[in-house]
This record gives structure tokens, C-alpha cells and sequence, in this order.
């Protein structure tokens, strides 16, 4: 149904009302900005490991030029200070003592794979439930995909002619050494990288998720219904609704990446892929929180449901500690929630310096969520309004 | 000229009839009152006439113009007070006010103006700054009924507005009603107090099981029952076995039991007093008092129902 512009004008009465009585509730503002600036700074203190060089295990079983080449990636690395073992099990206790944070595994055939083009799988074994694990894997990731990137290059080179595979490679391993040299001031990251997204993500949602009690409470206080008696369309109610949501949802992002970046010095990333990403959230976790308020019969349901389906689903989604430091099984049930493809995103754009191309599946998977559960959330929420009357 | 008409309104939930060929007309200037029971389907009433709900038949036309959910300009000409408070507690009055008249198209200089104007008519144009939390129980109810005025509306709908409201503030507003009535406005009144009724309303429409049994004024209403006498027993027991024992005396017509009492309907009531005594006597109940009741529209309410209207 389209809108003409005097009701267009009501969707913004009732968002700016609503989010005015937001705004001045204090309940409000403790809750969806300083819980989550004092947790971020909290759990950033002690568990962010910041410029630290993260320990990481090393076993090479191939003993070659190529896995040698990868081992002084490693500890020419900014982020990585590398350990040596030759037993696995020596590896897996030291990671379980938390001596390493994680471990890379080079098998036999490492240079003879590598130089044939072939596919080969590096088995990297990381400590569960603490976010430096993701440091780690994420300097693991960066001399991998350098290695791999130099080896591609010099295998092409020697075989379109003129230049023997081990020139190529020793001119490439120069030039990544003289670019990691260079590149090593963007190294620096903010203890805070891990938690000011995951905090971000989580408090979005628990904040959208806890808005549901403003919709039950206008259908407790009757206050729909009377809205329903003006000259008002239930779509127009059902919109202002949503704006609302919407608004409180990117303001409290807003906030959130601003103390991140200004106060927490988190590096947020590609500016456009973050602006997506960040919009794909807000609208995901307002889907979830206008759902939950046609779920909900009253507020007392709504205030106890709501934040915890959100530490819930932040939870699983990896929130409160990476989804790289649990298993297969749990990482891909974990991506039943929304939270966990957001945290993806953040976490491709301020580990890996990805851009757009790159964390674009978690922004269009997350895009996906955001129009379901809006969809869903919107047909409901009119049919209960209409109920109201 | 009628600025309400409605004509024949139906409306069932499930199985269950809630609205069964209600009509009523209410002239601008005139306080009309919908008089019945919990239950009775008079918010049901309303809901269709302030185009809440659509009906299942019949029609609501106010001001020349047909009423329904999707008839969504018509609503400008009503102006619904809800039953409950419906207004934001954190909010102000006057912010309330602020928020339902830009609902109503209402902006600027005009809906400042039409808010103090509100205000200044339920009693609370000095007070309008205060949060709705902060307000006594009248004083909300008044906020209620001030959002309810703020467009200008032809037919104001109070559905039963002075529900656990005190009694300084239920005649405030009483007071309030008058004027709005003297001043033309077309007034739909429910409740289930008679008394109400009784003082605010210059027609009076009963209604019971969603069927509009009897329409008139007082007077009329009256009139359609009397002819016998009414003998109101207050008993303590059995009191069906007391009606039955009754109804066995010469002249009495009819026994209705109601809570507390039985009610004779009876030619010459008076000489039937030590009839009823010995009755009540045989039926074994203890009679704590009898008296004969001058018709008001409870009694009118429990002749044509055979119901009290608090039951």
C-alpha cells in the first residue's frame, strides 16, 4: 500500500516520539550505550592482548625450502612469536596450558604439493574461548596466504620460462619481506579489536530485542488502539514502529563504533563494507525485536526474554568468544544466528584488512536474515496491532 | 440532525454473538448512554462505531459519512476516550496531546492552540506540563478524555469514564460532559452505573447480551415497565425456593431473583406484605428487610433483563 505524504509525516511523528522516550530513559542509556563501553573496556583491559605478539606453535614435518620459508614468515611476523615443537602432543599441551595460543602443523610433501599446484590443507590447532585465538589465526592466515600468494607467483613465472623457480621465489620473499617492513606500522591493532565488535553486535541485538517491551506495553496501555481511532493506517503505525527500532539500532552502532575507534582505537575497517554491515545488523536486529513483540503477550515477558534470547543468540553466534576456537559442529550451528555472519564480517574487516569483495557473503547473509525476519516481523506485528482494536 | 446513525450492527466472535442488530441515532447536542452490564457488548458497540472493528452487519454513519476500519478520513469526525488511560505514562500531557494530534493531521500554531484548549476544558491547562505518571487517578482520566477533544470531533465515544476514579473527580468529570454536550457535541456515554445515566443522559439506551432491549428517555423507560408494584425482599438463604413460595401469593406476577434479593413484581404491593413475611417463613430464609422500590432504571434494567446490572 503506498503512502501519501501526510502519512509518511505520522511514520516520523511516532519514530521521533518513541525514540525521544527512549532517549530520555535512563534505563535506556545505561543499558544500550555504557554496558557495553564498560564491558568493552573491561573485557579490552584484561583479555585483549593488543600489540602483544601472540605465541604460536610451529611443527614442521616437511623439513623444505618451502616450509622454512613459511617458519621465517612466521617469526618475522609483527603479530606471531613462534615456538618450535616436533611432537604434536607436546603442541596440543602447551596450547591447552595456554603457553601457545595456537599451532600450525606443515605435513610431509608441504614443497612437493605446493610446487605441483596443488591444493594442501595446513591443520592449525587453536585455544579455545579466548580471543586472542583470533590474533593468532588471523598472523597464521597473513604468512600463509603471503606464502602461498609468492609460491603462485614463482611457479608461474618458471613455467612460462625464462626464470627458475627458485629465483622467482627468492625475488618474491624479498619483495614480501621489504613490503611486511614497510606495512609493519598497520600491524598495530587495539586490544579492543575483538571486543568492541563482539560487544557491538551482541548490545544491538539484546537493545532491539528488550524494544520489544515498548510494543507491548502501547497494546497493554491501550495506547495502539487509540492510535488505530485516528486517521491512521495499522501500516503507518506498523512503520513508525519499525523506524523507531531502526533509529535506536544505528544510533547506539553509531556510538558504539565511535568510542571503538576514538576511545578503544579499534581499527573498523573499510569504510564502505562497515556502513553495510553495521546497516545489515540494525536491521536484522530490528526484525528480531519488533517479532518478539507480537511473540510476547506481556511486558514482564518481553523484559525477561528479551535480553536473554539475545545473550543467547550472541552466544552461539560469537559474541562472547570467537567461533574459530569451537569445533566444526558448533561453529556451523552457530551461524543459525545472525550474530555469528556479523561477527564474521567484523572480524574479515579488522583482522584481515578485507574490503567489500570480501566480507560482502556475510553482509548479503546477514542482508538475508535482515529482510526475513523484517518481513516476518512487519505481517505480524500489523495482524496484532489490527488484533488490538 | 443525527451526526450518529447507527443502523442494525451485528458482530460475533467464533460462535459467540456479541453485537445482535444494535441501532441507535445520537443528535449533535445530546448525551445518549449506553446502559448494561460487563459483558454486555457495549465496548464492542464502540469499536465499531469509532471504526476500530469492522462489523458483520449493519452500518455506522457519522456526520454524513460511513464509519469502518478502512474508512480512514470519517475518523476525524470522532473522538474516541477509551476506557483505560490509554496515554504514554512518561510522557506529559501535553506531550501526549501533542503526539495524538499530529495523529490527527493537527500541527503548529493550530495544534498548540487546540492542546491548551483541550486542556483548559477537562481542568488541567495549568498542570499540562506534568507527566501523566505523576497525576491522580481523576486527573489521568481527565488527560483521557482531553485527548479525545483535541480535533475538534461531531460524536464524542467515553467508553465508562469514571471507572475507579474518585468521586471529586468523577463530578469534575460529569461537569465536563455537560458542557461538552451544551455546547453541541453529539455524546455517546457508557457505563454500568445507572446513576451515571440517570444524570448525564438525555436518552438512555439498554443493552444486555449484545441486543439493544429498550431506548427513551428515563421517563419512557420507566413508563415501558411500570404498572405493577415492586417489592424488593433482602433475604439471607435460599432465595429461589423463596421466589417460588411467592409467586404461589395472590397479585404477585413475577419473582426475580438477583443478588441478595428477590424482586415481586405485584398489583397492590402493600397488602402483600405479611404474605411475603409468611413465605419466607416456610421457604426457611431470613428476611433482613422489605421494601417497595421506586422504579429507577436499575429496576427498569431488571424487568426487561431479568438480570441486575451488576451482575
Amino acid at each position: 500500500m503506498m503512502l501519501g505524504r501526510q502519512q509518511l509525516a505520522k511514520v516520523g511523528f511516532i519514530a521521533r516520539a518513541n525514540s525521544g522516550r527512549a532517549s530520555k530513559d535512563r534505563r535506556f542509556l545505561f543499558s544500550a550505550a555504557f554496558l557495553p563501553i564498560a564491558i568493552m573496556l573491561l573485557v579490552g583491559t584484561i583479555f585483549g592482548g593488543g600489540n602483544r605478539k601472540v605465541p604460536v606453535g610451529l611443527i614442521d614435518r616437511d623439513g623444505s625450502v618451502l616450509s622454512s620459508a613459511l617458519r621465517l614468515d612466521l617469526q618475522h611476523s609483527a603479530r606471531v612469536k613462534l615456538r618450535h615443537y616436533t611432537k604434536e602432543t607436546s603442541l596440543r599441551q602447551d596450547i591447552r596450558r595456554g603457553r601457545v595460543l595456537a599451532g600450525v602443523i606443515v605435513p610431509w610433501g608441504y614443497d612437493r604439493q605446493l610446487r605441483a599446484g596443488e591444493r594442501l590443507a595446513l591443520a592449525v590447532v587453536s585455544a579455545p574461548g579466548r580471543t586472542e585465538g583470533i590474533e593468532a589465526r588471523s598472523g597464521i592466515s597473513e604468512s600463509v596466504t603471503r606464502q602461498g600468494t609468492v609460491i603462485e607467483a614463482a611457479r608461474l613465472l618458471s613455467t612460462s620460462g625464462g626464470v627458475s623457480f627458485e629465483t622467482a621465489l627468492a625475488r618474491g620473499q624479498r619483495f614480501v619481506a621489504a613490503k611486511e617492513a614497510a606495512d609493519s606500522r598497520h600491524h598495530i591493532r587495539s586490544p579492543f579489536s575483538y571486543t568492541a565488535p563482539s560487544n557491538l553486535v551482541l548490545f544491538v541485538f539484546i537493545t532491539s530485542l528488550a524494544g520489544a517491551i515498548g510494543l507491548v506495553q502501547a497494546r497493554e496501555l491501550g495506547v495502539t488502539r487509540r492510535m488505530l481511532a485516528t486517521p491512521t493506517p495499522p501500516s503507518v503505525i506498523v512503520l513508525g514502529s519499525a523506524v523507531t527500532s531502526l533509529v535506536l539500532a544505528a544510533g547506539q552502532s553509531a556510538v558504539l563504533l565511535v568510542v571503538g575507534g576514538a576511545l578503544f582505537g579499534v581499527h573498523w575497517g573499510d569504510p564502505i563494507a562497515l556502513v553495510l554491515l553495521v546497516a545489515a545488523l540494525c536491521v536484522a536486529a530490528t526484525g528480531a525485536g519488533l517479532l518478539l513483540g507480537t511473540i510476547v503477550r506481556h511486558a514482564e515477558q518481553a523484559i525477561t526474554i528479551g535480553p536473554a534470547l539475545g545473550i543467547a543468540l550472541g552466544m552461539l553466534g560469537g559474541c562472547l568468544w570467537p567461533l574459530d576456537s569451537v569445533g566444526p559442529l558448533m561453529r556451523s550451528v552457530g551461524h543459525v544466528a545472525p550474530q555469528a555472519w556479523a561477527m564474521d564480517g567484523f572480524i574479515r574487516l579488522i583482522y584481515d584488512g578485507a574490503g567489500l569483495a570480501r566480507v560482502g557473503r556475510d553482509i548479503a547473509v546477514l542482508g538475508l536474515f535482515a529482510v526475513a525476519l523484517m518481513a516476518l516481523a512487519t505481517w505480524r506485528l500489523r495482524e496484532s496491532i489490527i488484533r488490538a482494536a | 440532525m443525527a451526526v450518529l446513525v447507527c443502523t442494525d450492527l451485528h458482530k460475533r466472535f467464533g460462535n459467540r454473538t456479541a453485537v445482535d442488530g444494535v441501532g441507535f441515532e445520537i443528535a449533535g447536542g445530546e448525551c445518549y448512554g449506553l446502559l448494561g452490564p460487563n459483558g454486555a457488548g457495549k465496548t464492542t458497540t464502540i469499536s465499531m462505531i469509532c471504526g476500530l472493528l469492522a462489523s458483520d452487519g449493519g452500518s455506522v454513519v457519522v456526520a454524513g459519512r460511513p464509519v469502518g476500519p478502512r474508512a480512514i478520513a470519517a475518523k476525524a469526525d470522532v473522538g474516541y476516550v477509551p476506557q483505560e488511560v490509554a496515554l504514554y505514562p512518561d510522557l506529559s500531557a501535553r506531550e501526549n496531546l501533542a503526539f495524538f494530534g499530529r495523529l490527527y493531521g493537527l500541527t503548529g500554531k493550530e495544534l498548540d492552540a487546540r492542546i491548551d484548549a483541550s486542556l483548559e476544558t477537562v481542568g488541567l491547562l495549568d498542570r499540562g506540563g506534568e507527566r501523566i505518571e505523576q497525576y491522580s487517578g481523576g486527573m489521568k482520566r481527565r488527560a483521557n478524555i482531553a485527548a479525545g477533544l483535541l480535533h475538534q470531533p461531531k460524536l464524542l465515544v467515553l467508553d465508562e469514564p469514571t471507572v475507579g476514579v474518585d468521586p471529586q473527580s468523577r463530578n469534575a468529570i460529569f461537569d465536563t460532559v455537560v458542557d461538552l454536550r451544551d455546547a453541541g457535541l453529539a455524546v455517546l456515554y457508557t457505563t454500568h452505573y445507572m446513576e451515571e445515566a440517570e444524570r448525564l443522559c438525555d436518552r438512555i439506551g439498554i443493552i444486555d447480551q449484545g441486543r439493544l432491549v429498550a431506548e427513551g428517555t428515563r421517563r419512557e423507560l420507566v413508563a415501558q415497565v411500570s404498572g405493577l408494584d415492586h417489592v424488593r425482599i433482602t433475604v439471607e438463604g435460599d432465595r429461589q425456593t423463596l421466589a417460588a413460595r411467592c409467586l404461589t401469593i395472590p397479585g404477585v406476577d413475577e419473582a426475580v431473583v438477583a443478588d441478595g434479593f428477590v424482586e415481586l413484581r405485584a398489583h397492590d404491593g402493600r397488602q402483600l406484605l405479611r404474605q411475603v413475611v409468611e413465605a419466607a417463613d416456610a421457604a426457611g430464609v431470613e428476611v433482613s428487610s422489605i421494601e417497595l422500590v421506586e422504579l429507577d432504571l436499575e429496576a427498569v434494567f431488571l424487568q426487561l433483563t431479568g438480570r441486575a446490572l451488576r451482575d
